[in-house]
C-alpha cells in the first residue's frame, strides 16, 4: 500500500514537473518571437545603402496573387533590389485592426477595401504615408477618389451575374430581376454569402434606380430576398466557388466576381455574364500604423500605383486600374472586360464605402440570423 | 525527507491548476467585469445567439448520435469476433485519424461534388450527391464520420467489460440471442455509449468548417457567428460574449453527463 503510494507521488511529481517545465517553455517562445516579428522580412533600407524587405499583403491566392507577383512584386524588386514578401489575407478586418491595437505588426503593406480603409481611417489604424503620389503618375478615373494621405485607391473589382452560355435557349438572363425570376429562368441559384452587394441587387431587382439606392432600404431589401432565399443553393464566400459551380452545372445563375470568371480560359468559353448592375469595389493600398518599414512600403504603393504596372495587372485580371494613366496601356483585347471601360462603368455602381463602414456590424448580424431563420 | 516529496507533490500537482485559474478563469472574470461589459447590452449578439443555438445543438446532437451508432456497430462487431478482425477493425477506424481535418472536409466535398456532378446512366450516384450536398444532411453525416474514432475508442471501454459467462447464463434461463444482448450487452454499454455521445455532441457545437463548407454556407453554427464578428467585423467583444454564450451551452450537457456518472448506479439499482 505504502509502495503504491509512493509510486503514485512520484508520477504526480514526474508529471507536473514537466508540465511546468512544458509551459515555461512555451511562455519563453512567445517572449522571444514578440522581440521579434514573426515575419523574417522587415528591414528597411540599411544606412549602407543595402536594399531593405517588406512584406505586401492582398487577397485570395490563386490568379489575383500571381497577378500581383508579376505585375509589383517582381518588378518592384527588380528596379529596387528590395526584397518583398507576397502574402495572402482574407481581407479579416478583425485580424488587421487586433494587430496594429497590439503593436505587433508583421505587414507592411495591406490591400483593404474601400469600406475598411473609411473605418481604418476613422480608427486610427494607418500609417501616414510619407511619399505623395502626384499627377504625373496617378489621375484617379472619373468619379474615382484621388490618393490620399493615408491610402492610394488601387483597383475596382467587380459582382456581376453569370451563367452558362448555353443553359438558357432564347431569352437570356439580363439582370438582377432576372435571378429572382424563377419561372423563366429556373435552377438553383448561388449568391456571396455577405449583405454587402445582396442587398443592392435585391433593391435594384425590387425596381430601386442605381441613382436612388443609397441610403440603402435595408428592410425592403431584406423582403425582397426571402423571396429568392428558397431558391439559393449556396451561399459561396470563396471566388472560386461560382465559377465551379456554373461549370459543373450545379446551379444555373450565380453573382461572381468578374476576375475570377477571366482567370480561367474554360469560365470564359463556357460562363456569360452582365455589367447591368454589376457592383464595383474599389481596394486601396495603406500601410498600418506600427510598420516598422513605412517608408520602403510608401515606395513599393507609389510603384505599383504608376501606369504601367496597373496596366500589367489588369491585363492579367481584367480588373479596373483606379489610374485613368493605366487606362491607355491596357491590351485592347482585355479592355472592354474592365469595369472601368466607359460603356461597363455606365451599366453599373460603386457600392458606398461610407454607407457600408458605418452599418456593417449591424447588417451583417442581421444577414447571419436572416440566412438561419 | 517525505515532507519535502509531499509538499513537492502538492506544489507541482496545484501548478496545472493555477496556471488554467490564472491564463482562463481570471482573464475570464476580468473579461466580464471589464470594458466588454457594453456588448452584453447589446441586442445583435443576444439575438444572433438565439438564431444559431437551435441548429447548433440540433445538427450537433444529430452528428453526435449517428457516430455513436456507426461506432457502437463497429465495437460490438469487434467485441464478438476473433484476434484479427479485431485487429483489422482498430486499424481500419485509426486511419481517418491520420490525415488533417481541413483535408478530410474537402475530400467529402470533392467526392460529393463528382458525386452530384456525375453524369451518365448511374443516376444513383447523382441522387446521393445531390442529396448530401449543401445542406444538413450532408453536414451531419461528414461530422459523424469525423467522431466515429472518438465514440468508437469510448464504447469499447463499455464491451471490455462484457463476460461470456454473462451470456451462457441468460442462454441457460431460455433467452434467444437477442433477448440475451438485450438484457446483457445493453445495459452494460449503456453508460459509454452515452458518455460518447456526450463527448462528441460538445465537441460538436463548436464546428464551423463543415457546416460551411459542406453545408453550402446555408446552416450556420455560432462558431461561424464568431468568426464572423471576430474577423470581418472586427467585434471581439462580441465575437467573445457569443463564444461565451456557447460555453455555457457546452457546459449543461457535461454537467448532466458527470451527474449521470456518479448516480447512475443509484438511478438504476436504487442504491
Amino acid at each position: 500500500m505504502r509502495q503504491a503510494a509512493d509510486l503514485f507521488r512520484h508520477a504526480i511529481i514526474r508529471t507536473s514537473f514537466v508540465f511546468v517545465l512544458v509551459m515555461l517553455g512555451v511562455f519563453a517562445c512567445e517572449q522571444k518571437q514578440q522581440a521579434e516579428p514573426k515575419s523574417s522580412l522587415g528591414k528597411e533600407a540599411s544606412k549602407d545603402g543595402s536594399p531593405g524587405e517588406i512584406s505586401v499583403v492582398s487577397y485570395g491566392g490563386g490568379a489575383y496573387q500571381e497577378s500581383h507577383i508579376k505585375a509589383f512584386v517582381q518588378p518592384f524588386h527588380k528596379e529596387s533590389g528590395a526584397r518583398v514578401e507576397s502574402i495572402v489575407w482574407g481581407a479579416e478586418y478583425g485580424h488587421l485592426s487586433e494587430m496594429v491595437k497590439s503593436g505587433r505588426v508583421p505587414w507592411d503593406v495591406v490591400e483593404v477595401t474601400a469600406a475598411q480603409f473609411e473605418r481604418g481611417k476613422k480608427e486610427n489604424l494607418f500609417a501616414k504615408l510619407p511619399q505623395k503620389i502626384d499627377n504625373s503618375i496617378f489621375i484617379p478615373v472619373e468619379g474615382s477618389p484621388a490618393a490620399d494621405d493615408f491610402g492610394v485607391p488601387n483597383v475596382y473589382w467587380s459582382t456581376v451575374l453569370a451563367f452558362r452560355s448555353d443553359k438558357f435557349k432564347g431569352i437570356q438572363p439580363q439582370g438582377w430581376s432576372d435571378i429572382w425570376d424563377v419561372k423563366n429562368f429556373p435552377g438553383p441559384r448561388a449568391l456571396y454569402d455577405d449583405p454587402r452587394g445582396n442587398l443592392e441587387f435585391a433593391l435594384l431587382a425590387d425596381g430601386v434606380s442605381v441613382k436612388s439606392l443609397y441610403p440603402l432600404d435595408v428592410d425592403r431589401a431584406f423582403r425582397k430576398l426571402d423571396q429568392i432565399k428558397p431558391y439559393v443553393l449556396v451561399w459561396w464566400s470563396d471566388g472560386t466557388e461560382p465559377v465551379s459551380l456554373l461549370l459543373s452545372n450545379q446551379v444555373a445563375i450565380s453573382s461572381a466576381w468578374s476576375g475570377r470568371i477571366f482567370a480561367s480560359e474554360q469560365a470564359r468559353k463556357a460562363i456569360s455574364y452582365r455589367w447591368d448592375g454589376a457592383a464595383h469595389e474599389l481596394d486601396y493600398w495603406v500601410v498600418p500604423r506600427g510598420s516598422r518599414n513605412v517608408g520602403l512600403a510608401s515606395r513599393f504603393i507609389a510603384f505599383a500605383s504608376s501606369p504601367d504596372p496597373m496596366a500589367h495587372q489588369a491585363n492579367l485580371t481584367a480588373y479596373g486600374p483606379s489610374n485613368r494613366l493605366a487606362l491607355d496601356r491596357v491590351d485592347p483585347k482585355v479592355f472592354p472586360l474592365l469595369p472601368t471601360a466607359p460603356a461597363n462603368w455606365s451599366k453599373s455602381f460603386v457600392i458606398s464605402s461610407a454607407w457600408w463602414a458605418k452599418n456593417e456590424a449591424q447588417v451583417s448580424a442581421r444577414w447571419i440570423t436572416w440566412k438561419n431563420k | 525527507m517525505r515532507s519535502i516529496q509531499r509538499v513537492l507533490t502538492v506544489a507541482l500537482g496545484l501548478a496545472p491548476i493555477i496556471l488554467i485559474v490564472g491564463l482562463f478563469v481570471l482573464p475570464l472574470l476580468i473579461w466580464m467585469g471589464g470594458a466588454h461589459v457594453q456588448a452584453l447590452s447589446r441586442v445583435s449578439t443576444g439575438s444572433l445567439y438565439l438564431s444559431l443555438i437551435t441548429k447548433t445543438v440540433l445538427l450537433s446532437s444529430l452528428a453526435a448520435l449517428l457516430a455513436v451508432l456507426m461506432a457502437t456497430s463497429v465495437a460490438f462487431l469487434h467485441a464478438f469476433s476473433g484476434v484479427h478482425v479485431r485487429h483489422a477493425l482498430n486499424s481500419l477506424i485509426m486511419i481517418p485519424l491520420l490525415v488533417g481535418f481541413l483535408a478530410r472536409n474537402y475530400a467529402w466535398l470533392g467526392l460529393l461534388r463528382s458525386m452530384a456532378g456525375s453524369g451518365g446512366s448511374i443516376n444513383l450516384y447523382r441522387l446521393i450527391g445531390s442529396l448530401l450536398l449543401y445542406n444538413n444532411r450532408g453536414v451531419v453525416l461528414v461530422m459523424a464520420t469525423v467522431f466515429i474514432p472518438f465514440s468508437y475508442f469510448i464504447v469499447l471501454q463499455g464491451f471490455s467489460s462484457l463476460r461470456p459467462e454473462m451470456y451462457e447464463a441468460a442462454r441457460t434461463l431460455g433467452a434467444s440471442d437477442l433477448r440475451a444482448h438485450m438484457v446483457v450487452t445493453l445495459p452494460i454499454i449503456m453508460r459509454s455509449v452515452i458518455l460518447a455521445f456526450g463527448l462528441c455532441g460538445v465537441l460538436a457545437l463548436g464546428y464551423f468548417v463543415t457546416p460551411k463548407m459542406i453545408g453550402g454556407g446555408q446552416h450556420d453554427f455560432i462558431g461561424n457567428g464568431v468568426l464572423t464578428l471576430l474577423n470581418k467585423l472586427g467585434d471581439s467583444a462580441g465575437a467573445s460574449l457569443l463564444a461565451l454564450y456557447l460555453f455555457g451551452t457546452a457546459i449543461l450537457p457535461m454537467v448532466l453527463l458527470a451527474w449521470y456518472s456518479v448516480h447512475r448506479r443509484t438511478l438504476l439499482l436504487g442504491d
